[in-house]
């Protein structure tokens, strides 16, 4: 422990004497202090993201949505809260649906990850895309893509046995211009439809 | 001013689906208002002044190239060579919001269920009915209805900010502690409209509904629990502690 506190002493004496003022304003410019981090701090990931592979270095603090939306311009899903209470960044990870800004991106490595981008065939719209609009499934748009995700993995895990359940298990995504009936009306006919999800 | 390249019909309600769908059409609306529910009022009309004015254009240039001026529009283009018809009109509106009001109207019917022993309200079935003049879109309007319902069980019975008073600060800025409706909120809601054109106010004879969606929802609340329990609350939200003092 003194050790310890010796070198580190010794360390920051070192700092203070390397970065006198004006080089300290240079470095700050030049934006090194945060090069030189990168080095060090970043962590290598290897994720899946709609069956396209990333590989990629990360720093343990980003979450996946901040990395899906600021890495890989995945801006499909949505930052609502940040605090897993709206679920507009609902996203299915290994087929399970989880509020990404709750999930740091070192957490997800070698995991298969569905965003809203991935959920259409090329142009064709997935069927609960497609419900969603004849529907009249949201008015603002915001939290479409949490939703659409969440209902997807509401009829995969087979919670549409009534309207209350239906609503019950979408009741992790918030949408403030209530288009709550018609999201439900829209699972509804996915389900009666009987197209695989 | 309104810029469109191309039209299909001339009636102000596809007209609107158009302007939304069209890439092409521009529309600059200085002067009135976006909000207040009054967007349909002024760009509507705008809209529906444009296609007017576009299908007598249309139909002059049918009665140039000698054709029935019911003749589609598309064979008469090609008849004239033209891949396009441009038209550009400025719309102002009248004085008809100097002699008329206008104002719209909005009944809601609320079903409550007062938990005895918890005094939890829980709202079980909603019947609203509004009256905007013509109803342009039915499927947006019945969800601004919708949504205007929930909102209102939100601001009836959960919602509350809390200010810090020393601090100034909110106390509850998160979802957690700022309760909004979430989907097994939302009960069964039977939306009605009266679609009674309003003869002065605009050619189309639609009002605005934005607000009347919300308005009156939460006294329609405060009443129901009146009639269930007996008590009056008279500060929102009636949350189960207000009922049980």
């Amino acid at each position: 422990m003194i050790a310890g506190a010796i070198s580190s002493k010794k360390s920051s004496v070192i700092t203070a004497i390397a970065l006198t003022p004006g080089v300290a304003v240079k470095v700050a410019e030049s934006n090194a202090d945060e090069c030189f981090a990168q080095l060090f701090e970043k962590i290598p990931v290897k994720l899946t993201v709609n069956n396209k592979a990333y590989q990629t270095t990360v720093e343990p603090r980003v979450t996946l949505l901040d990395y899906l939306r600021e890495e890989l311009h995945l801006t499909g899903t949505k930052k609502g809260c940040d605090h897993g209470q709206c679920g507009a960044c609902t996203v299915h990870v290994d087929g399970q649906r989880i509020n990404f800004c709750l999930s740091l991106a070192v957490m997800n490595e070698g995991k298969k990850i569905t965003t809203i981008e991935g959920l259409a065939n090329g142009e064709t719209l997935h069927p609960m895309q497609a419900a969603f609009i004849k529907h009249d499934g949201f008015q603002c748009g915001y939290c479409t893509p949490g939703q659409i995700m969440s209902a997807v993995a509401c009829v995969r895990e087979g919670h549409t046995g009534s309207r209350a359940e239906i609503s019950e298990y979408m009741s992790g995504n918030i949408c403030r211009c209530v288009a709550y009936l018609n999201i439900v009306d829209a699972i509804i006919e996915v389900e009666e439809g009987g197209e695989t999800v | 001013m309104i810029n469109f390249q191309y039209l299909r019909t001339t009636t102000a309600k596809s007209a609107i689906a158009l302007l939304v769908k069209d890439k092409n059409a521009k529309f600059l609306a200085g002067g009135t208002s976006q909000g207040g529910s009054a967007t349909l009022s002024t760009v509507g009309s705008a809209v529906n002044d444009v296609c007017v004015a576009l299908k007598s254009a249309i139909a002059e240039l049918a009665a140039n190239s000698n054709m029935d001026a019911t003749a589609n529009f598309v064979d008469v283009l090609k008849k004239n060579n033209l891949p396009q018809i441009e038209v550009t009109k400025e719309s102002q509106g009248g004085k008809e919001r100097d002699n008329y009001s206008m104002y719209s109207f909005s009944i809601h019917f609320v079903q409550v269920k007062v938990h005895a022993l918890t005094g939890v309200v829980k709202v079980s079935k909603i019947v609203s009915v509004g009256d905007s003049g013509t109803i342009v879109s039915p499927k947006t309007a019945r969800s601004q209805m919708l949504g205007g319902a929930v909102g209102g069980i939100g601001m009836a019975l959960t919602e509350e900010s809390v200010i810090d008073h020393r601090y100034g600060r909110y106390i509850n800025n998160n979802f957690a502690d700022y309760h909004v409706p979430v989907n097994a909120d939302a009960p069964e809601i039977d939306v009605n409209f009266i679609n009674k054109p309003d003869p002065h106010i605009n050619p189309m004879g639609a009002k605005g509904m934005g607000e009347i969606a919300l308005i009156g929802f939460s006294a329609a609340v405060a009443n129901a629990v009146f009639n269930a329990t007996g008590k009056r609350i008279r500060t929102l939200p009636i949350t189960p502690d207000k009922i049980l003092t």
